[in-house]
């Protein structure tokens, strides 16, 4: 794979056994889905319910790591936990706003490499 | 085969569809995929034999899901399997009964198939049918144990009243007669139906390992006791349990059960937690319970304790007709079983047949009938194509009262089959006129 490329998809191709028809499947999910959680993150946090923001950022981990966004991986656990220890939380905003330009450029690069338009 | 039912509760829709799929590729599994903690308490009248549940659901924490699927069947195993990289959250549901804990991680699925692989050995080492399965089948108690006789008539009563309340019940009957489908038609008839139906034969388990097939045992117990095992007892929570051959059951043992029974909470093998259980206890032996009690075999307290209902299953050599019932049942069944032809039986065939005492009961019905289908040549079973394994056919004579006419068409029919039918010779034995002999076997009934 690609140096640049945001995904690697290992992981989620060896939890599906190489299932390569089923692969593709998997990142329309991925590409439809994590817009709406990353919609959710930005939501509380510009509304300061932060106990949604725990929540959505719990969630969207689990996409992360499936799609091995390495640069994100680290990043997801610390906005986890600094909304759970309520410390830090000038570090918010750069953190968030990492994840949305990752992710919004990883689901550009899923959907040029898959040939998905929209 | 039983399907291996698998709830999997995930809300994230790349996650649950990841496990659904890779759990799916086994056949034998059933997943559905619920992505609330209400979806899937709603759907636990469709028995998982697994829970995968996600720690953090939208609507309820996985704390309570796992809480309200224990408080509805504790025998129901539940993985944890989650975000939350927390080790005291681990360990606090595993206390509260979580079958195991595994972080969402590339492991995961490993972990899961592991896990799968190990519920399902267990579920076939204690024979744990799905119980939607077997309720489906209708567990219908004139249908599974057949028979006209006014003696199974009988027993159908005391299956009914038994089934009724929760009364310990007593099963008293030869081997081969059939007490175990007694015993399943109990519970699959009583309220009880949706929980497991356990069975145990005494004489199958070595006397020293009873105490922890009955009880379970804590990891570290005793040598060789790696991981914690659940017994009989704590299995059959909410259902029944079904101790066949209990007269074999040494005294000691006896007072262990007693106790048990009596305070209905039992301790694991090294363990120290009290677990109350809720059990129905259908007892079976083939022995004369109040002689082995006068012998000092079988203690007077635990003898009055498992009593209950007694119900005493009669011999086939008792049920007249239901030989040949069970006999065109067995035949036509594996008939089908084998798309073999449907076959009849002859006359002779049934003669023969009703002439035989069954020492081994409806089993061995069973065995001389699909022997004879696999023996016999054309559309009928003759004869020729039924072997008994035993020959004591005058056994049978004194075994049921009958009339003078009666006994002498069985001593002539016996006769005509050891002498192949010849009638001068039988004639010549039994002192009689060929003609008599003639005319009895013209009139012969069967």
């Amino acid at each position: 794979m690609n140096a640049d490329k945001l995904y690697d998809l290992s992981d989620i191709t060896e939890f599906i056994e190489d299932d390569d028809e089923q692969i593709g499947y998997f990142v329309s999910i991925f590409i439809d889905d994590v817009p709406v959680m990353l919609s959710n993150i930005n939501q509380a946090f510009k509304s300061s319910e932060y106990e949604q923001l725990k929540f959505h950022a719990h969630k969207l981990k689990s996409s992360i790591d499936l799609f091995k966004i390495k640069d994100l991986q680290t990043d997801i656990r610390t906005i986890e936990n600094l909304v759970n220890e309520k410390s830090n939380p000038e570090k918010l905003p750069v953190l968030i706003d990492k994840l949305n330009s990752s992710l919004n450029l990883a689901i550009q690069q899923l959907k040029q490499d898959f040939n998905i338009n929209g | 085969m039983n399907s291996f039912r698998i709830f999997v509760v995930e809300d994230d829709k790349l996650y649950g569809e990841a496990l659904n799929y890779y759990l799916s590729l086994n056949p034998d599994n059933d997943v559905y995929w619920f992505q609330t903690g209400t979806e899937c308490l709603e759907n636990l009248n469709k028995y998982p034999s697994l829970v995968s549940l996600d720690y953090k659901l939208p609507d309820i924490k996985g704390s309570e899901v796992l809480k309200k699927i224990k408080e509805y069947n504790p025998n129901i195993p539940v993985i944890i399997v989650s975000g939350q990289e927390d080790i005291n959250t681990a360990v606090n549901l595993l206390k509260e009964g979580a079958y195991d804990y595994f972080p969402k991680d590339k492991h995961t699925k490993e972990r899961l198939w592991n896990s799968v692989k190990n519920i399902k050995k267990s579920h076939q080492k204690h024979n744990i049918s799905n119980p939607e399965e077997v309720n489906n089948k209708k567990f219908d108690h004139e249908e599974v144990i057949k028979g006209n006789s006014s003696h199974i008539k009988n027993l159908y009563k005391f299956i009914e009243k038994a089934s009724k309340t929760n009364i310990s019940v007593s099963l008293f009957g030869e081997t081969g007669t059939g007490k175990d489908l007694v015993a399943k038609a109990i519970h699959y008839n009583s309220n009880r139906k949706n929980y497991p139906f356990i069975a145990l034969n005494v004489t199958a388990i070595p006397k020293e390992l009873i105490e922890s097939e009955l009880f379970g045992y804590e990891k570290g117990a005793f040598t060789g006791a790696n991981d914690r095992k659940i017994g009989k007892f704590e299995l059959a929570n909410k259902g029944t349990i079904f101790l066949d051959e209990i007269a074999e059951m040494d005294l000691n043992m006896q007072t262990k059960l007693l106790r048990v029974i009596q305070e209905k909470e039992l301790t694991r093998i090294g363990g120290n937690e009290t677990i109350r259980f809720d059990v129905r206890i259908v007892v079976a032996t083939n022995k004369n319970l109040t002689e082995e009690v006068r012998m000092g075999n079988f203690r007077e307290d635990l003898y009055y304790r498992l009593l209950g209902l007694p119900i005493e299953i009669p011999p086939l050599r008792n049920r007249g007709n239901d030989v040949l019932l069970l006999a065109r049942y067995f035949l036509s069944k594996f008939c089908k079983e084998n798309n073999l032809k449907t076959k009849n039986i002859s006359k002779g065939a049934k003669e023969k047949l009703m002439m035989y005492s069954y020492p081994g009961n409806v089993r061995e019905l069973k065995a001389i009938i699909e022997l004879s289908a696999v023996l016999s040549n054309n559309g009928a079973i003759e004869k020729k194509d039924i072997s008994f394994n035993s020959t004591d056919i005058t056994d049978n004579l004194l075994n049921k009262e009958d009339t003078l006419r009666g006994y002498i068409q069985k001593i002539i029919t016996y006769y005509m089959q050891k002498y192949h039918d010849n009638v001068p010779l039988v004639a010549d034995k039994l002192s009689m006129g060929k003609s008599t002999i003639y005319r009895i076997l013209k009139n012969q009934e069967i």
